[in-house]
């Protein structure tokens, strides 16, 4: 496995875990009934929101994620697909909502955040993905 | 111009006629017609001619057997759709901002500014993809057919 797959597999796990926790706090929060804009719950989410996206940024400043030529165009096209990825989750999320709350109904403005949050992790998952598979999930060659 | 140029220019040229007759329709429903600001948003009808874009690839076909894309087409094509993609993230970033700074996270809002984000996030990255293209081939014709 090389530098540059390792990378990406640290990305993508990071992403994933994001998702499946925010869908498990999500689904506690509202089996247990608790006010999420209650002042401490509210700065307790925000606060472990943002410990992933720390985790990203520092991976992507520190860590080289191009070595040459082939990890160039995989990136790129990694790029794109999660891009694509990215979109589709925030018009489905959209759709989704119209259905749930019906054409005259409202939803809470931390709800966009929420999803335009949750979009990122998305784009990062799926360019992650995009790029193992370019890749083919390890290492075959024993590049390193 | 290239079959890429043209493309471009199709669908600024539709998107910017959309946006201006949007602009209008609900300055004359808002000011002329007086009507309250939320039938007056019914002017935002027009966005749906930018579903013209979608016929881009028909009116302007590839002739049979020629070479559509080199290395340098791909690359201008991706860096364009990266800018596209770019500029509709940051308008959903916009959007939430705007609806948490005037209506606080408790505050609630109509279910349609979700849709309402998503087409205006389409329409950002078409925009932007198309000038992404002119940007990079050049806004006139120089020569090269396709």
């Amino acid at each position: 496995m090389n530098k540059a797959q390792k990378r990406t597999w640290l990305c993508f796990a990071i992403s994933l875990a994001t998702i499946l926790i925010a869908a498990i706090v999500t689904a506690f929060i509202r089996i247990n009934q608790i006010d999420l804009y209650e002042a401490t719950t509210f700065r307790l989410c925000g606060l472990f929101m943002t410990i992933p996206l720390i985790l990203i940024v520092i991976i992507q400043w520190r860590w080289k994620k191009v070595y040459d030529e082939r990890d160039k165009q995989i990136d790129t096209k990694a790029i794109f697909i999660g891009s694509v990825g990215a979109f589709i989750f925030l018009a489905g999320a959209g759709g989704f909502y119209v259905l749930l709350a019906g054409r005259m109904g409202s939803i809470r403005a931390s709800l966009i955040i929420t999803l335009v949050y949750l979009a990122c992790f998305v784009w990062i998952l799926v360019s992650s993905v995009a790029a193992l598979i370019q890749y083919g999930w390890g290492g075959k060659d024993g590049e390193k | 111009m290239n079959r890429a140029q043209k493309i471009a220019w199709f669908n600024l040229v539709v998107i910017l006629i959309g946006l201006v007759l949007c602009g209008i329709a609900v300055a004359v429903l808002a000011f002329v017609a007086e009507r309250p600001l939320r039938a007056a948003l019914g002017g935002l009808g027009f966005i749906g001619i930018i579903g013209f874009t979608g016929l881009s690839p028909f009116l302007f076909r590839k002739a049979k057997g020629q070479v559509e894309f080199d290395e340098r087409d791909q690359l201008y094509n991706m860096r364009a759709w990266f800018l596209g993609f770019c500029a509709s993230y940051l308008l959903f970033v916009i959007v939430c901002m705007t609806t948490w700074f005037i209506y606080s996270p408790k505050g609630t809002i109509s279910v349609n500014v979700l849709p309402l984000t998503v087409i205006g996030g389409f329409m950002a990255l078409m925009l932007v993809h198309s000038i992404a293209i002119l940007a990079q081939y050049g806004w006139g014709g120089k020569g090269e057919k396709s």
